[in-house]
């Protein structure tokens, strides 16, 4: 009885220890970026939020807000693509039940999550590059250009694609036979039927859709070659879209390697703002997870 | 709405049935012939294959990817596995009630009546909806339990409404046959009472088959039972031939509680 007790103490000490060194570099993470970039906010608060890069090695703080606005551009047309496309390939996947290409899709969309985001971003400018070539030699012009915003949000796209792909797919295969075959047993058609079973997972797929979006909005390398970074609004309604963007991420890695006093602390309050979206994003998964 | 209003029956004719679930035959080669207007239940031991055999006549076995078939069913003259048929609008045909009570439980009792001819377009405006879905539950005897309540989430229901608020969904497609596998196995004896008499209400306007590993439900509701054994059809007749005079002693064996399965 001894000697369990013993291992059972032992066990939890050991869980504790690796628990707390699990936990202490992300504490460590929010606590660093959060004091300085509340600090550097509080210094030109609320221009921050909506004035332009300072000069660097001045005095100044100046904003973010066009890092912020290209994002927010960024984000919402790459879901505009991707999240459509990737719920609509797992709902090919899980009806076409006897077809080869669905599970192909499966493993390859699968495999798509491991790659390396700067490797999407390259393979579309490259594409696009190759696009251009071929059209400058009829004397047409790419319709995208590849430096810009309408590049970086493909990239986006595809980076979130499979992200949301996975959770649907998982979703949609995890609805239990019995309300398949409630919901099949009423005749209507593949899609009509498929848009049943989303209803019942909405929660999670929702939850897929957030996570896709954080994961977007989150990312740097895929817009190195696309994007590629503005420190100006973009203006110009649909004409914009074809130059380049700034974004968060870029202007944090930008900004923190350039060795100005001022850019780096303004990097610190990109930091803490993008931190902020993610942990909000993550706490409406929980919400409508739990909801749901 | 009238009581028969586009509701028409279907005599189903199958030949030489065969299913597989992956390299298992479940079904080996079964012949039936089910006339309109007549409760026919499929009756046989557990893992006989009858809700097998139950579901290839509407095609949800389609669902399942292991599954191959061969043979014909036929209903109303359409061989429902021929490349020309449709596989939605064969479901649109024949409706079906399940052993578990099966309403969709994120939906209020109305959605779950009214899914059916949404989906399919069967309506034109609400109020033609309102009516139907009232037509529906009024079939299955579970209006009045529920009239003041349509939009309470089904899942809230009892075991026996649930069963009685998938028939009237079921109902509401105007199906011209109804499928029901062990509709009465997961209830208590009041419920499955409720559901038997509405079922001999049923063959009125409906072809119904029904699938029981109990022979004294069928003794009670059907018209025609057939006898299956390991996946092959043993005897089929009339109710009162195969419960008194059966040609088969399996068939006797199983009537008279003596298989030993």
């Amino acid at each position: 009885m001894g000697s369990r007790r013993l291992k059972s103490y032992a066990g939890l000490f050991l869980s504790t220890v690796l628990l707390i060194l699990g936990i202490a570099p992300l504490i460590h993470l929010i606590a660093v970026i959060s004091i300085n970039g509340i600090y550097v906010i509080t210094k030109n608060f609320p221009g921050f939020f909506f004035e332009e890069r300072p000069l660097p090695g001045s005095e100044e703080i100046g904003g973010v807000g066009p890092y912020i606005v290209g994002t927010l551009i960024l984000t919402a047309i790459a879901s505009l693509i991707g999240i459509p496309i990737s719920i609509l390939a797992a709902i090919y996947t899980t009806q076409s039940i006897r077809s080869r290409i669905g599970p192909l899709t499966s493993i390859f969309v699968r495999a798509m999550i491991e790659f390396p985001t700067i490797i999407i971003g390259l393979s579309v400018y490259g594409v696009l590059r190759s696009l251009d070539l071929a059209l400058q030699m009829i004397g047409a012009q790419s319709p995208i250009p590849r430096f810009s915003a309408l590049s970086g949000s493909i990239a986006l796209a595809i980076v979130m694609a499979p992200f949301i792909y996975s959770q649907v797919e998982v979703s949609l295969k995890g609805v239990p036979m019995h309300l398949k075959e409630a919901i099949y047993s009423l005749g209507g058609s593949k899609l009509a039927s498929s848009y049943i079973l989303l209803r019942y997972v909405k929660a999670s797929i929702l939850a897929g859709v957030a996570i896709g979006v954080g994961k977007a909005m989150g990312e740097t390398a895929p817009l190195l070659f696309t994007a590629f970074g503005s420190d100006h609004y973009p203006v110009g309604g649909f004409e914009a879209l074809l130059k380049p963007v700034g974004a968060l991420t870029l202007a944090i890695y930008n900004m923190a390697l350039s060795g100005y006093s001022n850019w780096v602390e303004v990097s610190w309050g990109a930091a803490f703002i993008l931190l902020s979206i993610s942990i909000a994003l993550f706490t409406v998964i929980r919400i409508i997870t739990r909801s749901g | 709405m009238g009581d028969t209003v586009g509701l028409r029956c279907a005599s189903i004719e199958i030949q030489g049935l065969r299913v597989w679930f992956g390299p298992r035959e479940v079904i080996k080669g079964v012949s039936l012939s089910i006339p309109s207007n007549t409760v026919f239940t499929i009756m046989g031991p557990s893992g006989s294959g009858k809700s097998t055999l139950l579901r290839a006549i509407n095609r949800i076995l389609d669902l399942y990817p292991e599954v191959r078939v061969e043979g014909r069913v036929i209903v109303d003259g359409l061989d429902i596995y021929s490349d020309s048929a449709d596989p939605s609008s064969v479901r649109r045909m024949i409706g079906m009630v399940f052993q578990i009570p099966n309403p969709i439980p994120n939906m209020s009792i109305y959605e779950n009546v009214a899914l059916g001819p949404k989906i399919n377009r069967m309506v034109r405006s609400k109020r033609e909806l309102d009516e139907l879905v009232r037509w529906a539950l009024e079939r299955a005897y579970l209006w009045d339990e529920v009239r003041d309540r349509l939009d309470m989430p089904a899942g809230k229901l009892s075991g026996g409404q649930q069963q009685r608020l998938c028939i009237a969904r079921a109902l509401a497609m105007r199906p011209k046959a109804l499928l029901m596998d062990e509709p009465t196995s997961n209830l208590d004896p009041v419920a499955t009472s409720k559901i038997e008499s509405l079922i001999t209400e049923l063959r009125e306007y409906l072809t119904v088959v029904l699938v029981t590993h109990n022979p004294f439900q069928a003794s009670r509701v059907s018209d025609y039972v057939a006898f299956i054994y390991d996946g092959r059809l043993v005897e089929v007749g009339p109710t009162s031939k195969i419960f008194t005079r059966p040609e088969n002693e399996l068939t006797e064996k199983y009537v008279t509680g003596r298989m030993v399965t």
